[in-house]
């Protein structure tokens, strides 16, 4: 077994940008708000999502990934910005919280759905008010809650709102809003490096699966080479021409393994490794580090199933350095599937912690010269919505609302 | 099972579990340095039940678990950690790495430790969440993916029979005899009498059952005959609608929030700390309100109920006392206590939990027998009565309350309520032993009466043991004794208060729940059937009573009687010898007050509490007792 047994990839020919609203052929837009830490602002961000959304007559459902809309922030006990929501609009959220909305509902129905405060249930909102949301805790329970939402409710847009730095189950997205700023950290070289590491992570390209399964030699799963990162897997693989690492790439202690698999399969060309899980910047660094020792003739070809599985273990802001060494050694980087990036919101809030009384208090960078600092060093959209006021979000809502309406037709 | 989590007493009912439908394999990740005890004790309880458990060691990087996850892949993964800012954002990321390795929707998480709460989980992708009164059989039940046992046998509670079981023999037969005869010749005497509050009842009774009936002319002539037997002020309201000073309506504001009360407060499924109602069982640990607010006192009830409070007393305003008549509407009060009147009881009633008891009081005033029917048609589990503490230290005139307090013996029985024989005026400096004759005297006649009542030392320290040094050694042997003389002398039952504690707590909010934990914990091992406590601030409030107060007492109560357990205490022989006196001196004043002819007479004559001990026959009502017609 070697790599000129497999498939070998051409780069440009399978690979293009994140494409907006092709979601499964789904007519529905997810438009995810995610935070790099609590406090970034995504709860105010959406509150003005959901007031533009409103002005625009665009019905929408919301939900959330976490728990928001609450009088006292859950860790800091410093107030937070309330939720409300307008007639006509879909919710769902845990059940004891329908108890406690301002707003009033009909037909609430079960998702099917449980999370830790109960079942999720979706009601249509039949009087404006204040809500409190709790939704899925995870991406197969986001998944069923947006197909519930779009089969049962006939909603276009679901609106997903975020939970502390949590971003896995964003990758159901079509479209991603993140929010940062002080509460994340108040260094502004540091910041500006992570939102620059995902802005690069965000736009790694796409693998054109059609044209990779068409490719020759490659129709029969029984005849194509695979492995697993630690041990043969028994089950059928998604993509016969793959070498599947198993769980993810986190842990530099696992590469040696990973190394001496791929090497078994291949020693020279190009080869597709398929890294379904999460991936650790460092462990992909070393792996590629200790291959290039092992293997100097081997190209690699990684594919990770969502460049959000690049952002949920260690820094960001490693990324851009890792991914540029990389590429200039030949190596190719995709992901299977994308969510479009429109740009980040920047919130100078920060809970600041008093030793002496043993609670959080307010703390505020100045607002002007954050963004200001930020925006220079970074180069990405990125806006702070109090400061400036909501246009630039505006702008990005608005490219949702036109993906919708592209997939309709 | 009797275990602890987090240093918390936790579920000890020693109810038999389901069994396990089938062994799981759980994976328990301390992402702590140190803490994992809890997760042990866990361990210990499900390897018992015969499931497969994997204790990972304290502090490893969530990536590494995140790798052994992947290889064990277990059904249930649980997480100890102490959560600050950073924390939480760990703990989130770990989800996170979690679900990207397609390990999330395999198996449930739960996160424990301090500070967990359901919504801090559910923020950061858990589950569940475990804070500090999580018990064991939480972890297992979540575990084993079914409903926790202990919320399971809450909703079964049901409202405890306080007098169940007690036949109200006398034991001590002198004393039993003294007693007869006192309250055979009260009931005799009152027999042939009226009042105004008499009437009043009367009339309430009846205007309720046409209000009910629609018969709504039949209310009107009703309600004039009852305002032609109310005071100045009360009539002003009936006739002019003018509110009694100090009282306005309830705003429509305070009406919506009542609205919004009624969604939070919920059916008692989601107590805040289960564990505390748990230690609690079925010990009843009252609690009062009367804030002058129907809106802040239900608040206050639902706080008090999640934290395991099982009853409620209604604490009414002093002025209702002196007033002739009750008002009729929903009214705040701006001082202490609120406004007695069907209307507000009926709010109230809401947000009682059904395992809950209500006491409404009726033991001092002018309007004690129609408070007794407001109570009962408001749907209230308990009333209060004593006439000698209303005469001799709550300023009603013994006659008139006598007559008004034996019509509440008879309505109480009638509609079945059980009362307390309440004996504060110890408070005012009158000796226990003569407190304890009047209370033995008033229960009798309510035995007499058909009613049940219980009755309701007080655990404090009063003048007399200040005065004479009787408490100085220690605070448990004097209340010991007042339940020893009482057992001794009749099998009736105990409710001590009220509040218990009073002139030991401070203002200090530490001392003051220390206080009423140890008096509590020292009633309810001493054989009481329930107890009456305040909150923390209860004592010294210079302003109203915070919620926080109310737990800082209910959970202080929770932890005492966690610690003492099944543990006897013990009084020191001087107990013994005290409750000697006690009989002696009680059996004397029950001579004396057969000596006096009456008990209207002995409270006049001081024989039940004199003017040198601090008792004052009241005034209010004087010369209103009218012989029937």
């Amino acid at each position: 077994m070697n790599g000129k047994n497999l498939t070998p990839a051409t780069v440009g020919e399978k690979l293009r940008p994140p494409n907006e609203g092709d979601r499964d052929g789904a007519p529905i837009a997810v438009l995810g708000i995610a935070g790099t830490a609590k406090n970034t602002g995504k709860t105010t961000a959406l509150n003005q999502v959901i007031r533009y959304l409103g002005d625009q007559k665009k019905f929408f459902a919301v939900t959330s990934i976490g728990f928001d809309g609450e009088d006292f922030d859950t860790v800091t006990g410093l107030g937070k910005p309330r939720v409300f929501v307008p007639e006509g609009s879909v919710v769902a959220t845990a059940q004891p919280l329908f108890r406690l909305a301002g707003a009033e509902f009909s037909g609430v129905r079960d998702t099917g759905v449980r999370c830790a405060l109960g079942r999720v249930l979706a009601g249509r909102v039949k009087k404006a008010g204040r809500v409190v949301l709790a939704g899925p805790a995870t991406t197969r329970g986001l998944g069923e809650v947006i197909r519930f939402l779009r089969e049962t409710a006939g909603v276009e847009l679901v609106l997903v709102d975020g939970a502390f730095s949590r971003v896995a189950p964003m990758c159901l997205a079509s479209h991603l809003i993140v929010a940062t700023g002080a509460a994340r950290t108040d260094d502004v070289p540091t910041l500006a490096a992570e939102v620059t590491g995902i802005g690069t992570v965000m736009s790694l390209p796409v693998l054109d699966l059609g044209a990779e399964r068409s490719c020759p030699g490659s129709s029969s799963p029984a005849a194509s080479p695979r492995g697993t990162w630690a041990q043969e897997l028994s089950g059928a693989h998604k993509y016969p021409w793959e070498v599947d690492l198993g769980t993810g790439l986190i842990a530099r202690s696992a590469v040696p393994t990973g190394v001496a698999l791929v090497r078994r399969i291949a020693r020279e060309g190009v080869l597709t490794v398929h890294v379904p899980g999460p991936v650790n910047p460092s462990a992909l660094e070393e792996f590629a580090r200790v291959l290039e020792d092992k293997a100097p003739a081997l190209r690699m070809r990684f594919v990770f199933d969502h460049p959000l599985n690049l952002l949920v273990s260690g820094k960001a802001s490693s990324w851009p350095g890792i991914l540029a060494a990389l590429t200039e050694r030949g190596h190719e980087i995709a992901v299977m599937k994308s969510t479009t990036l429109l740009g980040f919101t920047l919130n100078p809030f920060k809970p600041a912690f008093q030793e002496s009384s043993g609670r959080y208090r307010a703390e505020y960078a100045d607002a002007a010269w954050f963004l200001k600092e930020v925006r220079s060093r970074t180069g990405l959209p990125i806006t702070d919505i109090v400061l400036e006021g909501p246009s630039l979000l505006e702008s990005w809502v608005t490219r949702v609302i036109s993906a919708i309406g592209r997939c309709r037709a | 099972m009797t275990e602890k989590v987090g240093g918390r007493p936790v579920h000890g009912d020693g109810a038999v579990r389901p069994r396990t439908p089938e062994p799981k394999k759980v994976l328990m990740v301390p992402l702590d340095p140190v803490h994992d005890v809890g997760l042990k004790l866990i361990r210990r309880a499900l390897s018992q039940r015969g499931h497969e458990v994997v204790l990972l060691p304290p502090d490893l990087p969530p990536e590494e678990v995140v790798q052994k996850a992947g290889e064990i892949r277990p059904d249930c993964l649980l997480v100890s950690r102490t959560i600050s800012y950073g924390t939480a954002e760990l703990l989130a990321r770990f989800l996170d790495l979690l679900d990207t390795a397609g390990l999330r929707d395999k198996m449930r998480v739960a996160v424990g430790g301090m500070s967990i709460r359901p919504e801090l989980a559910q923020e950061m992708g858990f589950d569940a969440g475990f804070g500090p009164d999580t018990t064991v059989d939480d972890a297992v039940a979540f575990v084993e993916d079914r409903e926790f046992q202990g919320t399971r046998a809450r909703r079964k509670l049901s409202k405890p029979d306080l007098t169940e079981g007690f036949s109200y023999r006398f034991k001590d037969e002198e004393i039993g005899c003294l007693c007869h005869e006192v309250a055979q010749e009260l009931l005799s005497w009152a027999k042939e009498r009226t009042s105004p509050g008499v009437l009043r009842a009367e009339i309430r009774e009846e205007m309720e059952r046409a209000r009910k009936e629609g018969r709504q002319e039949e209310v009107s002539r009703l309600r004039d005959e009852y305002a032609r037997l109310t005071g100045d002020e009360i009539l002003r309201f009936y006739r002019e609608g003018t509110p009694v000073s100090h009282t306005r309506p309830l705003t429509p504001p305070e009406a919506r929030a009542f609205s919004d009360l009624e969604k939070t407060a919920g059916d008692g499924d989601d107590l805040t700390c289960p564990a505390s109602a748990d230690v609690m069982g079925n010990r009843v640990v009252f609690v009062q309100y009367g804030t002058g607010c129907p809106l802040v006192d239900s608040y206050h009830i639902v706080l008090s109920q999640s934290w395991g409070a099982r009853g409620v007393v209604h604490f009414d305003p002093s002025w209702g006392a002196r007033q002739e008549g009750l008002l009729e509407g929903t009214w705040s009060h701006q001082h202490d206590g609120t406004v007695i009147t069907l209307d507000n009881l009926q709010l109230i009633k809401k947000y009682i939990l059904p395992w809950t008891l209500w006491q409404v009081r009726a033991h001092r005033g002018l309007n004690t027998p129609e408070t007794v029917v407001l109570a009962a048609l408001a749907g209230a589990d308990l009333t209060k009565v004593n006439m000698v503490y209303g005469s001799l230290a709550a300023g009603t005139d013994p006659e008139r309350l006598c007559v008004d307090g034996v019509k509440c013996l008879e309505l109480a029985a009638r509609f079945g309520l059980p009362y307390d024989v309440v004996t504060n005026e110890e408070l005012a400096g009158v000796p226990a032993a003569k407190a304890f004759a009047g209370m033995l005297v008033v229960m009798t006649a309510g035995v007499l009466s058909g009613g049940r009542p219980i009755l309701q030392p007080l655990f404090a320290r009063s003048p007399e043991a200040i005065i004479n040094g009787i408490m100085d050694e220690d605070f448990v042997d004097f209340n010991a004794a007042k339940m020893m003389v009482l057992a001794d002398i009749v099998d009736a039952p105990v409710w001590p208060g009220a509040p218990v504690g009073f002139l030991t707590q401070s203002q200090d909010r530490v001392q003051s729940s220390t206080m009423t934990a140890l008096h509590a914990a020292l009633a309810l091992h001493l054989g009481s059937r329930a107890v009456t406590i305040a909150s923390s601030d209860e004592a010294y409030a210079g302003g109203p009573i915070t919620g926080a107060s109310r737990v800082d007492s209910l959970k202080s109560v929770a932890a005492a009687l966690r610690f003492f357990g099944q543990t006897k205490i013990t009084p020191s022989p001087r107990a013994a010898s005290l409750r000697e006196k006690l009989r002696e001196d009680i059996l004397n004043t029950l001579k004396s007050a057969v000596a006096a002819g009456s008990l209207v007479d002995a409270l006049y004559a001081g024989v039940f509490g004199s003017r040198e001990d601090g008792a004052y026959p009241g005034r209010a009502g004087r010369g209103t007792v009218t012989k029937r017609s």
